[in-house]
């Protein structure tokens, strides 16, 4: 009974458009004066205590190191290198689009990040290449969902923070899915493309490819710094995201000399104020989820799924339907910080390995980005390219149609997810 | 409009924010290369990360862009909406001011208590949040006075986001 306060009141809350954060926590307090029998002082504990961690500290610097890279001119560099290595492809800049956001991925740590600062070159680029607005809009935000499935990445910062899972693992985990999708994504181009006859921009000039190549090699030491550090035990992910934010800051200074202190202040201060949107909901549901695991709500849930199937696969099938359809509904880091304590339970009980549902449930609310009627990606794109929602949502069913397909390899071929993680790290 | 508290904000946040890089940075730096690790640093800058969240949830505050879900409103016509509006923001203050209060609290009880390796009191910690609590209220009664200004600007920021 007191179950369904915590729960229908947060609903409520939710639909009256409350913000996340204050949704949650009022829940908890309604819950909280209704028992009666808890200190309301838990309320500023709990909060507190949801933020004050090492590991949720990356998610400020994996911000600010993407920021970074779209004002100090590397972002640029990248589809410049893009544009060397399959610029000569059919649907040549849908090529360049994907390629830019998967190396991109490999530094930054956050899809709507990436899809401003690509879409801020690209979909202009696109647009005087002759290809239709809709189309670029639709590829560069499908395309940013890369970025947090490729490490590094700010939801499995977020999910290994909450569950204990080692980031580390997360990261490496995410390789291959997130080579898969920017791989299939391509085939979708190119099959756009044929289909429609745009053509191949044609190979640039070798001189040129190689000047594109000789710039970007410091950029391309970015995922070698973050990955190689991480992976080799010499600084925790916290840490190499802030190396990264020092490195883009020296090569935007010094090298390309595109940033000016006066815009890193700024920049600084708006990253701050972004983290801060995201890691308020994240102390919130400190005291939610614990108030949750008290109720016993994760448990019932996993009594409910279990009663309807004992099956590994139907119930990673019956949490994807479930996932994908509350993605459309809500905010996705909403959903991953309250779902994440809710369904650990279940998926540990099933024997799912937790770093192999992590991100399966990742890919799974990254696609939750691009659907109306809640898509912060999709509504980026939809101002940054001035195009409507239902366009928009029509010529990017291609798009979502691969990231499917790759959802659906990753969840019933764990060895894509699992096999660099043990293989680099051990069982 | 920008007031003389959202620039103080935004340049303590950008400066925080900066701080906290080169601490880290520099511990890194002297853990590897001078070989002598700083174990303090990551309790500080993890609190400094609470100070970041809880100051800078104003600026979600004064720009009403914290993450909030749309879907029914859709539904709903404008004048409802701003009544409903109206009815959220005092629920909001009343939460904020619960965190003011039970914030104060805990950190007068915790005040004796110290960071294991930062020795200073984990009420440096608790203070954030009952400290971002009243710049929050702040920020909900500088948009009420800016929206009595400029009306109508208030039904611009319930439009669709972003």
């Amino acid at each position: 009974m007191m179950a369904l306060v915590l729960v229908g009141v947060l609903l409520l809350l939710l639909a009256l458009e409350f913000p996340v954060a204050v949704a949650m926590t009022g829940a908890s307090v309604a819950y909280l004066l209704l028992r009666g029998d808890i200190p309301l002082v838990v309320v500023a504990q709990r909060v507190t205590v949801g933020v004050d961690s090492f590991v949720l500290l990356a998610i400020p610097f994996f911000f600010l190191a993407g920021e970074l890279m779209n004002r100090g001119g590397i972002t640029q560099r990248l589809v410049d290198l893009a544009q060397a290595l399959v610029g000569g492809i059919r649907g040549g800049l849908g090529h360049v689009t994907v390629v830019t956001n998967m190396i991109m991925a490999g530094m930054s740590g956050s899809a709507v990040a990436d899809a401003t600062g690509t879409g801020t070159i690209l979909i202009p680029a696109m647009e005087r290449a002759g290809y239709p607005k809709t189309f670029s809009a639709a590829l560069v935000g499908a395309a940013s969902t890369i970025g947090p499935v490729i490490p590094p990445s700010i939801p499995f910062v977020i999910y290994g923070g909450i569950t204990g899972v080692s980031v580390g693992r997360l990261f490496l985990g995410g390789v291959l899915p997130g080579v898969l999708m920017g791989v299939v994504m391509m085939a979708a181009v190119y099959v756009v493309a044929k289909r429609r006859g745009y053509r191949a921009e044609g190979w640039p000039r070798l001189s040129d490819a190689l000047t594109s190549i000789w710039r970007a090699i410091p950029v391309m030491l970015f995922p070698f710094i973050i990955l190689g550090g991480i992976f080799s035990g010499i600084v925790t992910p916290t840490e190499a995201a802030v190396v990264a934010v020092v490195y883009a800051v020296l090569l935007s200074t010094l090298y390309y000399r595109e940033l000016t202190p006066a815009a890193l202040f700024q920049i600084l201060a708006t990253v701050a104020g972004n983290t801060a949107k995201i890691t308020f909901i994240i102390a919130s549901a400190g005291l939610y989820g614990w108030l949750l695991a008290r109720e016993g709500v994760p448990q019932r849930l996993t009594d409910l799924f279990l009663s309807l199937s004992q099956e590994p696969w139907i119930i990673l099938l019956m949490v994807n339907v479930l996932l994908l359809i509350l993605g459309c509904l809500m905010e996705t880091t909403a959903l991953l910080v309250i779902l994440t304590p809710v369904l650990m339970d279940l998926i540990t009980k099933v024997g799912i390995d937790p770093v192999h549902f992590g991100v399966v449930l990742t890919l799974n609310l990254m696609i939750g980005l691009l659907t109306p009627p809640v898509g912060m990606t999709l509504y980026v794109m939809v101002s940054l390219a001035k195009v409507s929602v239902a366009e928009f949502t029509r010529e990017c069913a291609i798009f979502m149609l691969a990231l499917l397909v790759v959802l659906g390899l990753i969840t019933y071929v764990p060895g894509l997810v699992t096999l660099l993680p043990n293989l680099i790290m051990g069982r | 409009m920008r007031s003389l508290l959202d620039r103080t904000v935004n340049g303590v946040l950008a400066l925080v924010l900066g701080a906290m890089t080169v601490l880290v940075f520099a511990s890194v730096v002297l853990r590897y290369v001078l070989n002598s690790p700083v174990t303090w640093s990551e309790e500080l800058a993890s609190l400094l990360f609470a100070w970041i969240t809880f100051v800078g949830a104003y600026v979600g505050c004064r720009s009403r862009s914290h993450i909030a879900i749309d879907t029914l409103a859709v539904f709903v016509p404008l004048p409802v909406r701003r009544a409903i509006g109206h009815v959220v923001d005092v629920v909001v203050l009343c939460v904020l001011g619960l965190f003011v209060w039970q914030g104060v609290q805990l950190c007068i009880t915790t005040w004796g208590l110290e960071f294991p390796a930062l020795e200073i009191s984990r009420g440096y910690l608790y203070l954030s949040l009952p400290l971002g609590a009243s710049l929050m209220i702040v920020a909900v009664v500088e948009h009420w006075r800016d929206a009595r200004r400029t009306p109508g600007s208030d039904d611009a920021s319930r439009e669709r986001r972003p």
